[in-house]
């Protein structure tokens, strides 16, 4: 009787034990503490990226891959996040979409849109087009622009960018409403 | 989506690379094309090698490689300069192939009398047949032995050790199976000539002979055509007259008014004209469909992650891949894809997976599946941006209008997509100037103008047709339309040309001619779902012929967009829309999905993927 007991028990506290675990690595595998660093190319996300890191600037080509640091300190040092830096090629943006924003998008805290002052009037459509498809694929996650290459002479300021910005979104918005309807899975 | 290529050539450089999947590095050598560098592979390997075994342990941890000193990988330098010297004395040491001596050839060993070329007689033919046999046996001879000797030094120069070199492996191959192949045919004709020889090579020619005049002599015989009939079959197949057993003329006249007889009445009033289900405007998102897509089974794998480090991981080699990839093959070549673009995306799948690291949850091949779904989807993203909408805008605001070409072979809805299109770009506001610039289709000026007459009873005013008839020059007829719509300020143009194959060199002269006197802001190739393998010879073609006839010293405007039409005849086999964009890199801008003017839609690239990988 005594031995059943503590079997019983044992047994118990075991599926007790497991199920402890399961939540709390459930827990882990969703805690939200991913920085995302995104932007068109050429915006100088990866030198961000190391500057950040290691405090020195590094020769950077196009990335091709991301660049994930597990365990950035956040400056008071509070806290731990992870740095990601996602190369902003045209050809690499679905994985952007769909594996940063899409499929792990509850693990994004923040999102950090890096923007070239210094060629955004040329490229202003293609900067909003893509800041717009970010913002609509992050769900109320706190985004921050920044505009980055201050230092050269052509550099737009960062008010002068903002109304661009939101200009451009005026017209997105109208063509893309009247855009056509996508085919469906046939 | 290049992966299965390992060099690219630009402006006079030239770029080989090689991939490492484990670790996740690209290598790169850039030479100047003239040069040639013929140790480029193998230095390739060497320092991949090299560069793995030193720094294996500082790749695979993320942290510990960003926060490396500044000079870490200093010492590199010299290993590379080492083994740059080593690949260059490789290259030079092989000796080139030895000829042969005028005394080792079979020429110097015949004597003069074989040389002599007999007229029809029995003795010398049969001597001349027995030196043909000693020369094949001895061609046979040293083929054989050259072989060996041959492909080591072929093989040399590239790269000898690595297994992960399988590009240029596959490059060095095909000279010494050329050979072996040579070889190979020279013994099977040696032995079926020693085997004649032996039961009398005489009778043999001498039979041979015979018997092709025995059946000249035989006369002609009359050809029997197999599905037609004869004189005697004539009798039954005639129904002129009234057979006992059918029905007379007038009884089926009869029967087949008393069937139509029911349609009578449900056509009253006007007919349902295209107006009403036309004039509600296309206010689709076309973002809805995209979030099913995401494979869901993954959610669950969400706890799981973290056990997956605790598990030993398994590399994935050569043969891991290929049975799956080889599945994935034929299962793309069924959904109408190109087979040529199937095989060269299966290459490049199979050079990113090979040597990578997976858990040894994951199977192998749901991970070469999930592989080609990310370089289906990446190939069907578009790389710049499209919304024509807002480059229409955008030369509105300029002042001038926005020109758009159509091009395509014969026959795959360039004027009906012309019209769906105009028909978007009323609905949106713009109005619209088409330039009738089949000149040669029956008809084609005709068709425009109901269009046009159609599309102006939907919007009032918004569409105009420029025409000259049939037989004028199209490039200048265009001129003159856009001419026109500037002064007329029309917001865009879009000119129609006639269909034309991709191998009609005049015609497509014709076309290039009137794309760099006009100078469109929009090159679309028009082209149907239903076409395979054709798909990449027109596309190949006439990105070609654009390109060699485009003025010389300036840049070619070639094809920037593809029209894909006729969507809705192929339920699933969307391969097509692969193909096309394969080729030319240019993105899918318009889907055309039936014959009236609301059949018009954007490409959704995970549905597309979806469904071929289903």
């Amino acid at each position: 009787m005594e031995d059943q007991m503590v079997i019983s028990l044992v047994v118990a506290s075991i599926v007790i034990f497991l199920t402890l675990l399961a939540f709390w690595l459930k827990k882990k595998a969703t805690e939200s503490n991913t920085i995302l660093l995104v932007g068109l190319t050429d915006s100088g996300k990866t030198l961000i990226f190391s500057k950040l890191i290691n405090g020195r600037a590094v020769a950077t080509y196009t990335s091709m891959k991301e660049n994930e640091y597990p365990s950035y300190e956040v400056a008071n040092g509070s806290r731990k996040v992870k740095l990601v830096d996602v190369p902003g090629a045209d050809r690499l943006r679905q994985r952007l979409q769909s594996h940063w924003l899409g499929k792990e998008g509850a693990t994004v805290k923040g999102i950090v849109c890096v923007v070239d002052s210094a060629t955004f009037s040329k490229r202003a459509k293609d900067v909003a087009e893509f800041l717009y498809d970010v913002l609509y694929e992050s769900k109320r996650v706190p985004l921050l622009v920044a505009c980055n290459k201050q230092d050269q002479s052509i550099a737009k300021s960062a008010e002068a960018i903002k109304t661009t910005l939101e200009k451009e979104f005026g017209l997105i918005n109208k063509t893309r409403s009247s855009a056509l309807a996508s085919t469906d899975g046939d | 989506e290049r992966g299965n290529t390992s060099v690219f050539k630009h402006d006079g450089l030239t770029l080989k690379f090689k991939l490492d999947n484990e670790f996740e590095l690209i290598f790169l050598v850039v030479y100047q094309d003239v040069i040639q560098l013929s140790y480029a592979d193998k230095l390739l390997s060497d320092i991949q090698l090299e560069f793995r075994d030193r720094y294996k342990n500082v790749l695979t941890d993320n942290v510990s490689l960003l926060s490396v000193k500044k000079n870490y990988f200093k010492a590199f330098d010299d290993v590379y300069v080492k083994c740059l010297k080593n690949a260059q004395h490789a290259s030079i040491v092989a000796p080139p192939t030895k000829m042969r001596q005028f005394d080792e050839s079979d020429k110097s060993k015949k004597t003069v009398e074989t040389l002599i070329v007999q007229r029809a007689g029995g003795p010398s033919k049969q001597q001349q047949e027995k030196e043909k046999q000693e020369k094949e046996k001895e061609k046979a001879a040293s083929a054989k032995s050259q072989i060996p000797v041959k492909s080591p030094t072929t093989t040399a120069n590239k790269v000898p050790s690595s297994p992960k070199s399988s590009p240029t492996s596959e490059n060095g191959s095909p000279t010494a199976d050329g050979m072996d192949e040579i070889a190979k045919n020279r013994e099977a004709l040696f032995r079926k000539m020693k085997t004649g020889g032996a039961e009398g090579k005489k009778e043999k020619p001498k039979p041979a002979a015979v018997a092709e005049k025995g059946g000249a002599k035989k006369g002609k015989q009359n050809r029997v055509w197999g599905l037609s009939g004869t004189n005697a079959d004539a009798v039954a197949l005639d129904h002129s007259a009234p057979r006992e057993n059918g029905a007379t003329e007038q009884e089926v006249d009869e029967r087949f008014v008393e069937d139509q007889r029911q349609y009578v009445g449900q056509l009253k009033g006007e007919l349902q004209g295209l107006d009403e289900d036309q004039s509600e405007p296309e206010g689709d998102d076309e973002s809805e469909d995209e979030n099913d897509s995401a494979p869901k089974a993954q959610s669950g794998g969400g706890w799981f992650s973290a056990f997956k480090s605790l598990v030993s991981n398994k590399k994935l080699s050569m043969e891991d891949i290929e049975p799956a990839l080889d599945k994935m093959r034929e299962h793309l070549i069924g959904k109408n894809v190109a087979s040529e673009i199937a095989e060269k995306l299966c290459d490049s799948v199979k050079s990113k997976l090979e040597g990578k690291v997976i858990g040894t949850f994951s199977r192998v091949a749901s991970t070469v599946k999930e592989s080609l779904r990310e370089a289906l989807v990446q190939l069907l993203s578009p790389k710049r941006r499209v919304d024509i909408l807002r480059d229409v805008l955008e030369a509105k605001n300029q002042q001038r209008p926005y020109v758009i070409v159509f091009c395509g072979v014969n026959g795959v809805g360039k004027s009906t997509n012309l019209a769906k299109i105009t028909f978007w770009l009323n609905e949106n506001g713009h109005r619209v100037l088409i330039a009738a610039g089949d000149t040669f289709r029956a008809g084609a000026v005709e068709q425009l103008r109901t269009h046009t007459k159609h599309l102006n009873a939907l919007h009032p005013n918004s569409v105009q047709l420029y025409e000259q008839g049939y037989g004028k020059d199209p490039a200048g007829l265009a001129a003159q339309a856009v001419a026109i719509a500037a002064e007329r300020q029309i917001d865009v143009v879009l000119v129609d040309t006639a269909g034309r194959m991709q191998d009609n060199e005049p015609l497509m002269r014709a076309l290039s001619k009137l794309i760099v006197v006009n100078e469109p802001d929009l090159i679309l190739f028009v082209g149907e779902a239903l076409v395979g393998n054709e798909a990449v010879d027109q596309l190949v073609k006439f990105n070609q012929a654009l390109a060699d006839n485009a003025t010389p010293g300036s840049k070619a405007r070639l094809i920037d967009g593809i029209v894909l039409t006729k969507f809705d005849t192929i339920d699933d086999k969307v391969g097509a829309a692969i193909s096309m964009t394969y080729i030319t890199g240019q993105p899918i801008v318009f889907v055309g999905t039936g014959q009236t003017y609301k059949d018009l839609k954007n490409l959704n690239a995970n549905a597309v993927v979806n469904s071929l990988l289903k």
